[in-house]
């Protein structure tokens, strides 16, 4: 006999194209009963990781009681061992198609339950709605009671955090009671499943991993486990549910509420600019204990540290009175917050450093350019928390972020050649960046050509070759800039190494235009390589003969032999000699190579005029 | 001060007409001069009252099936008479009482052997054990094509007495009285089974002398009704309530909730013509009641439980 399903005409499809981009694999379970059944009972159910009885319980646990307002849908949850074992379940309840009986003449109810990994719907911050819109494009049973693969559309829902309501419900559910909203019988179970993904967008998506929630419930039956749901009158039970009124926040009763619920209010009216992304991707798995909610307040902000070593409840128990009170502090300095974040990278809280990482930022917009000092403070907590440098962990994947705000913060962007060398101070043992921090570093700008030079040799050769070909790369002003000051040796042997490699890609075209002359005006480097390389003289000499071949591609005629030992008005070294024996167009201008070389050694002396002359002519007798 | 009130809890398999027979239970007040009605202690309840009721009359269908564990919250108010005054100055008083029942309607299935273990059978275990009275419904129909009410009930009591262990003063029998209810009795075979035992008997402040079995002959009709199971297994379940159950604690009625045809043209009871339940011409059939209700046997065995109640409880008519 055929398996009585929903009424079509209340299956909804996405209320957009969007594409599906994720995927996520549903298992699913029918309950109902046939025309020759008298009790309900599983009809069918997929061959996953859940099984009969998983989906027994789930569906009895979250049944909303006795309905005849149906379609209706509830949320609920199966808790597992491991994170991947952890089911969020949706159900929709709806009469069977064609308005059929049972073997006692009564309408027949079908529930459809489909139930995802936790972990899956977390990393994409799944809402309800689009979660119910995806499963249910997927008509079951599933042929071979496979588990179905839907596709999760981007989100088609935003959240409406000016939703006063919603605002009072989220707080209110931190008490730990169950919240009824009454007064809602004209709405629709999409419009009611509305509110409750708006609710819980104002708490992190952890806590949908203990959430149950139902559009409708019966009001006779009081044992029902959902925390959140609608009814057409309170239940009478001996610890009555917490009631607020569809689109009446004025009546939900906040004046007696623990400092819990009027703290996280408070802090969800003014505080927050953007909560729902923020708490979006408060990911890790929490409940409503007293614990886990204390928990949820400090991460946030929202009290401060108090009893964080209580041990979480593993059993869903209600508070057993109101949270303390916090006690008042000032808001943390930056400085603070900088080594918060060092301390949930320790901690290895994601989370945790989310709100960290938003908190700096909030600053950062809200009080401008840090001053020098404070720069200077937040340099020092950097470096002694090694924030910047390259450490293994779950925090990887905010090291973007991370670096973004830290960068900011802590050094003037874009960053100049002084900031980077204050970078590398923050740095432990002499480390350069790694390759994630210099992609930070080159994304916000680079200052002046030497940092840039020093970045994109450190990001490697693609990188390079990309700079050589912007119109921002000039060849000669780095070599101005190398016959300059270089406060780290290393620097300027970067900056060198660009050039070459510039000069070597560059082999067999046409030489830069002006590299003579620029070459001519810093003295071919020449005395900036024996500054830095004084030991090194194979090394100059190697160096030179690649500028000099730059400069004069075909070689040194006895004109550019003078100018480059005697011309530049620089002292020239050993190694420029050797460089210009080396490329000349005639062997036979050794010699004159030789003369030149003494005659700007000695004019670039620094020997006054008579000792000048009088060495320039013992110089010039034969021997 | 707030009236004494009595945790009843219902109890049978799917479709054996426990709400049925709830939704009967103010129409069988008003049918009948208890000098009793039934008003709902809370708002819930008080829609639910009505809801059941109005399904039984005006839309002449039977409400719709349980499925979860409702509560609901009604007060008896009736007059009981008692004997006052010393010994040879008795005088009979009439009293106003107040009862208040905390009915517990859970769907049939969870009393399923297969739920054993799931959360809401324990939940069920549990209201049952803090209640005191229990309305069994015995479906002798259902019980003669499925053969399944041992089932649904051995694994009941047996839960029943672990639940109740742990109390100090529990000697391994449960302290609840239990009325027997066999329901359906409109239904032919179960009408001609009674009339062919002779335990067919009518009430003279009947007006419509309808056709009842008087609650003495009860057990003898139910163990007859068991006899007939699909499977035969109904016949120990008589045996488990008097091995389980206290002596004096179980009681039978034949019950009916929707009672027997009363033409309303004529406002009279037809024995040619009692079924007031009929099929419509659909495949498969469509049930519907025919005429107006008039409840057999339902107001009686909430009347004595509550009574047995109220002595247990030094309470109560």
């Amino acid at each position: 006999m055929a398996v009585p399903q929903p009424r079509p005409a209340e299956r909804r499809g996405p209320l957009t194209s969007a594409s599906p981009v994720p995927t996520v694999m549903v298992e699913w379970a029918q309950r109902g009963k046939t025309a020759s059944d008298r009790g309900d009972r599983l009809l069918g159910w997929s061959d996953g990781t859940l099984g009969r009885r998983n989906f027994e319980e789930a569906l009895t646990r979250y049944s909303p009681g006795t309905l005849d307002n149906l379609p209706q849908v509830t949320v609920g949850f199966l808790p597992g061992d491991g994170p991947e074992q952890h089911y969020i379940a949706i159900a929709v309840h709806d009469w069977a198609t064609g308005e059929l009986r049972d073997a006692d003449r009564r309408r027949i109810a079908v529930t459809n339950c489909f139930c995802a990994p936790y972990a899956e719907l977390a990393r994409a911050a799944v809402s309800y709605q689009d979660m119910l819109a995806a499963c249910q494009r997927t008509d079951l049973p599933v042929p071979g009671r496979k588990p179905a693969r839907v596709g999760l559309a981007a989100p088609l829902w935003r959240p409406a955090a000016d939703d006063e309501l919603a605002r009072q419900v989220a707080a209110l559910l931190l008490t730990g009671r169950p919240v009824c909203v009454l007064d809602a019988n004209a709405e629709s179970a999409q419009r009611r499943l509305g509110f409750i993904d708006a609710v819980m967008s104002l708490l992190p998506y952890g806590m949908r991993s203990r959430m149950s929630a139902a559009t409708w419930t019966s009001s006779t039956y009081r044992g029902h486990k959902f925390r959140l749901f609608f009814s057409d009158a309170p239940r009478t039970t001996e610890e009555p549910d917490q009631l607020v009124f569809w689109g009446q926040p004025a009546r939900t009763p906040l004046r007696d509420a623990p400092d819990c619920v009027r703290d996280y209010l408070r802090w969800l009216e003014y505080q927050i600019r953007q909560p729902v992304p923020d708490l979006a991707a408060q990911t890790d798995k929490a409940g409503f204990t007293a614990a886990e909610v204390l928990r949820l307040l400090v991460r946030n902000g929202v009290a401060s540290r108090s009893r964080q070593d209580v041990a979480p409840d593993e059993h869903e128990t209600e508070l057993p009175g109101p949270v303390p009170p916090a006690p008042r502090r000032p808001a943390p300095g930056i400085a603070d917050l900088v080594s918060g974040c060092a301390d949930r990278i320790a901690s290895a809280d994601l989370a945790g450093l989310r709100s960290g990482i938003a908190a700096i930022e909030k600053c950062l917009s809200r009080n401008g350019s840090p001053s020098p000092e404070l720069r200077a403070r937040c340099r020092a907590v950097i470096a002694a928390r090694g924030l910047l440098d390259q450490q293994p962990g779950p925090h990887q994947q905010l090291a973007a972020p991370l670096h973004s705000v830290l960068l900011r913060l802590a050094f003037e962007v874009p960053l100049s050649y002084a900031g980077y060398c204050q970078l590398e101070d923050c740095l432990r043992d002499g480390a350069t960046p790694h390759r994630a921090l210099l992609a930070e570093i080159s994304r916000l700008g680079l200052a002046d050509v030497r940092a840039r030079a020093i970045v994109r040799w450190q990001l490697g050769s693609p990188e390079l070759s990309q700079w050589y070909r912007c119109a921002d790369f000039d060849v000669r002003q780095l070599l101005r800039e190398l016959a300059g000051d270089w406060p780290r040796e290393q620097h300027a042997r970067i900056v060198c190494d660009v050039v070459l490699r510039y000069i070597r890609q560059r082999r067999g075209h046409r030489a830069p235009d002006g590299i003579a002359a620029a070459l001519h005006a810093c003295g071919y480097l020449a005395p900036a390589l024996q500054q830095h390389h004084p030991r090194d003289t194979q090394f100059q000499a190697d160096v030179l003969t690649e500028l000099l071949r730059a400069a004069y591609p075909h070689g040194l005629g006895r004109p550019a032999v003078s100018r480059v030992l005697a011309g530049s008005g620089q002292q020239p070294t050993f190694a420029l000699l050797t460089a210009v024996l080396g490329r000349l167009e005639d062997a036979a201008d050794a010699e004159l190579a030789w003369q030149e070389y003494r005659r700007g050694a000695i004019a670039c002396s620094g020997l006054d005029d008579d000792t000048r002359r009088r060495v320039q002519a013992l110089l010039t007798e034969p021997w | 001060m707030p009236p004494a009130t009595h945790g009843i809890a219902m109890w049978g398999p799917p479709s054996s007409g426990k709400t049925t027979f709830l939704a009967a239970l103010s129409l069988a007040l008003q049918r009948k001069n208890f000098g009793w009605n039934v008003r709902s202690a809370d708002e819930p309840s008080e829609k639910v009252l009505i809801g059941l009721t109005t399904a039984l009359t005006r839309r002449q269908a039977f409400p719709e099936a349980t499925r979860a564990i409702e509560q609901y919250s009604w007060v008896l108010n009736g007059g009981h008479a008692e004997l006052t005054g010393r010994r040879f100055r008795r005088q009979r008083a009439t009293g106003r009482v107040v009862v208040g029942l905390d009915l517990l309607d859970a769907s049939g299935e969870f009393t399923n052997p297969e739920h054993v273990g799931y959360t809401v059978r324990d939940e069920l275990i549990k209201e049952i054990a803090r209640s005191r009275g229990i309305l069994y419904m015995f479906d002798p129909i259902r019980e003669f094509q499925e053969g399944d009410a041992f089932d649904h009930t051995f694994g009941m009591v047996i839960q029943l007495a672990r639940q109740l262990a742990a109390e100090p003063d529990f000697d391994g029998l449960l302290p609840h009285y239990l009325a027997v209810c066999v329901t359906k009795f409109d239904e032919v075979r179960v009408f001609e089974t009674a009339r062919q035992m002779g335990l067919l008997t009518v009430d003279t402040d009947d007006p419509y002398q309808l056709p009842r079995v008087h609650d003495d002959d009860a057990r003898e009709l139910f163990v007859r009704l068991c006899q007939v199971s699909g499977t035969g297994n109904a016949e120990m379940i008589v045996n488990m309530f008097e091995q389980y159950f206290r002596p004096g604690r179980v009681r039978y009625f034949i019950t009916s909730a929707i009672g027997f045809f009363v033409d309303p043209g004529t406002g009279r009871y037809n024995p040619a013509d009692p079924q007031n339940l009929r099929p419509d011409d659909q495949q498969p059939p469509n049930w519907w009641i025919r005429g107006p209700v008039y409840p057999i046997n339902v107001v009686e065995p909430v009347l004595w439980l509550c009574r047995s109640l109220g002595r247990l409880n030094g309470a109560g008519p």
